[in-house]
């Protein structure tokens, strides 16, 4: 392990900082637009990895990979404009930050928390590869199936008011996973003979339709800014006052991103399903979680520390078993194997040099990330007090180019426009954008995992031990709030000397029943 | 249990700004929200009828999905007409209320109209399809700033160029397609 420790750190020359620093600024800033996301970003410095010795090109390729998920933090704050799948959870309550005049606050909660995260990642890669091998091969499709009906069985809480509308745009954004060619019969669904659709609707337009243009109407409708309300503090002090907030949520970060670590651990899920779940988890354990989606940092710091953290719970299983835990960690493989460095044994013998020259990669490219997006965030924060019809022009020709980025077809444009249209008509009757989105994003795992669960195990892979203890402790957390309610109310019934004939008591305990319909009323 | 609203999210807004349009029409008796509700139940209804024209196995999930959901979509058809004619607890000023802080900045400016904004969007697209994207992003974000911001021509300008020139730089340095256009071939940029 130590000796490791040495070779990796006589890999961290000056060369291959350089050229991290390189992976780094190039994925930041193809981060930073929207509909390009990571996977782009480890592309494009593929060619310029094979030109390099194996230290140097692999330490541009983690560069790149460490920050994939800083940059879009970004676009997601500022103008509810996420980069990528990962960077959805990020606008749900940043953006709302951004329009009460705290958007550079919430960037800088955002970029610290991806940092803080990445780099738990980090060291989470050296704690777990000792105990990673038997979980991992222990978790198969029905596992992953029912891990994600757990994040859709959190979808109920997330959203507008009505559980039912709520639901509904869930459901519906589930139903839309479905568009395009049934993987083990080849049928095609809902394609209406659209070639293009035969892949099922993309998500990056659906997403800038759904968030970008829907916003962008919305925008020119009201007239004004992004920010309706002018920031009360200079963006010196929203910047330490974002830093700040990351420590003062410690256990809010720590939280998401071990989560993120786990959730990046299991092969195919990956920072769009932790988002996700980190963020339902840190809703219903943190104190302040009734404030979530109005405007807390709490939210933005939840989404951010677990992306990035799945950075390092991916590199597990990718370079212990040559299972890649994400699109872009799967680009990495083929570009390692394609330099002579195999995964799996040799990797945690001949080549630990290299497992740990990633792990300082991880850490110090993640750093690098955020101080570099930390000091443009100020200036960025500018734009969001600018008139929104000047911004709407430029806004709406990048989420064109970002639409038809994603594959070329003009179709994936018109899709955008669609679900712009559908995206306003959700903003404006109270239907939630958020629950929508992990239907669809969820769902399209979900059938997959479903069928191969089908065809291994048939019905019998409900008897998996591993589904069984993710189904209990699903329960376990969706029942938690009223099992804590009902301990609350038995604490109070169980303190009679100072609780009985007090009628300043009885009437807080009476808010707190309250209080506890009310919610459940909102349900 | 507590629950969160998406960044769109409506607090209560009894005493919503007259001013701000969208406050506005949500204070009306609510026909959009009722053909909102009416379009959430007729699209899965719609899916969940080509359903049964797939194979078992490829119908499946479709229909695990499809049909709660159409139950669901009724449950909210129904609280909207409630909503909407005043039964119940929900008054119709609750549906789709937009932010009410929105009202503190644009309470003095007037956005522009939905038809209006509908055809800018359209004629975008289209204009994309015919003449590419470099092209339309100029004359589009000159347009839009000058005569929608009110922002002066110099300006107008320089911005539509710098975006115009990103994407271009984007197109030639990293190869990310960019639609040319129909007509695009003809045009000189």
């Amino acid at each position: 392990m130590f000796e490791g420790f040495v070779e990796g750190l006589r890999y961290l020359t000056v060369t291959t900082l350089l050229w991290m620093s390189f992976g780094v600024v190039v994925a930041t800033l193809i981060a930073v637009i929207p509909g390009l996301g990571g996977t782009f970003a480890i592309v494009v410095l593929l060619p310029f990895a094979f030109s390099l010795p194996t230290e140097s090109g692999l330490a541009l390729l983690m560069g790149g990979l460490a920050v994939i998920g800083t940059g879009n933090t970004i676009t997601s704050v500022l103008f509810g404009v996420p980069g990528s799948p990962t960077a959805v959870a990020t606008t749900f309550d940043g953006y709302p930050m951004a329009k009460k005049g705290e958007g550079t606050r919430a960037v800088a909660a955002g970029l610290t928390a991806s940092a803080v995260g990445g780099i738990i990642g980090a060291i989470a890669l050296v704690l777990m590869l000792p105990i990673m091998r038997p979980l991992v091969l222990s978790l198969g499709s029905p596992e992953f199936f029912v891990l994600i009906l757990a994040a859709l069985a959190f979808m109920g809480f997330v959203g507008s008011k009505s559980m039912t509308r709520s639901l509904t745009a869930g459901f519906l954004g589930l139903m839309l996973s479905f568009v395009g060619m049934e993987i083990s019969t080849g049928t095609t669904r809902y394609t209406f003979g659209q070639l293009f659709l035969w892949e099922g609707i993309h998500l990056v337009p659906l997403m800038i339709g759904l968030f970008a243009i829907a916003e962008v109407v919305v925008l020119l409708r009201r007239g004004g800014s992004i920010a309706v309300t002018p920031p009360t503090e200079a963006p010196g002090v929203q910047v330490r006052r974002g830093m700040f907030d990351v420590v003062r949520h410690w256990r809010t970060t720590l939280q998401s991103s071990i989560t993120g670590v786990l959730i990046g651990a299991a092969p195919g899920l990956g920072g769009s399903t932790a988002q996700f779940i980190a963020y339902t988890q840190a809703l219903k354990t943190s104190p302040n979680g009734a404030d979530f989606g109005t405007g807390t940092v709490e939210g933005v710091i939840a989404a951010d520390a677990a992306v990035n953290s799945t950075d390092g719970g991916s590199l597990v299983p990718s370079l212990a078993f040559g299972i890649p835990g994400s699109a872009p960690m799967a680009i990495i493989l083929a570009a390692m194997i394609s330099m002579g460095v195999q995964p799996g044994q040799e990797m945690l013998t001949d080549n630990i040099g290299l497992l740990w020259l990633f792990i300082f990669v991880l850490v110090l490219g993640n750093v690098l990330g955020a101080a570099i997006c930390l000091s443009v965030s100020g200036v960025l924060a500018k734009v969001t007090r600018v008139r929104g019809s000047a911004l709407a022009g430029p806004v709406l020709i990048v989420s064109v180019f970002g639409a038809y980025a994603t594959s070329g077809h003009y179709g994936d444009v018109l899709v955008a426009l669609l679900f712009g249209a559908v995206g306003y008509v959700m903003i404006r009757f109270d239907y939630s954008r958020a629950t929508f989105v992990i239907g669809f994003v969820l769902g399209i795992l979900l059938e997959r995992h479903y069928l191969l669960s089908m065809r291994l195990y048939g019905w019998g892979f409900l008897d998996r031990p591993g589904v069984r203890v993710i189904t209990v402790l699903t329960v376990l957390v969706i029942a938690f709030p009223a099992i804590k309610r009902l301990a609350l109310r038995r604490r109070g019934a169980a303190e009679p000397p100072i609780v009985a004939g007090d009628d300043q008591a009885t009437t807080s305990s009476d808010d707190g029943d309250t209080k506890s319909t009310s919610q459940m009323g909102e349900r | 249990m507590s629950r969160i609203s998406d960044d769109e999210a409506a607090p209560e807004t009894p005493s919503a700004d007259r001013s701000d349009p969208l406050q506005h029409e949500a204070a009306s008796p609510d026909l959009g929200a009722l053909i909102a509700a009416a379009g959430f139940l007729i699209i899965p209804l719609a899916m969940v009828a080509m359903a049964f024209a797939f194979n078992e196995e490829a119908r499946r999930l479709p229909l695990v999905v499809g049909v709660p959901l159409v139950v669901l979509a009724t449950l909210n058809l129904i609280g909207t007409v409630r909503r909407s004619f005043g039964v119940g607890a929900g008054a119709p000023s609750e549906v789709g209320a937009e932010n009410a802080a929105a009202s503190a900045m644009s309470a003095e400016q007037e956005g522009l109209g939905l038809p209006l904004i509908f055809v800018l969007l359209v004629a975008l697209v289209a204009a994309v399809w015919l003449f590419g994207l470099i092209g339309t992003s100029v004359v589009f974000i000159v347009l839009l700033t000058r005569f929608a911001a009110g922002l002066g021509w110099l300006r107008s300008l320089v911005l539509a160029i710098v975006v115009a020139g990103s994407l271009y730089a984007f197109d030639e340095l990293l190869n990310v397609p960019i639609h040319g256009g129909r007509l695009g071939a003809l045009l000189p940029f």
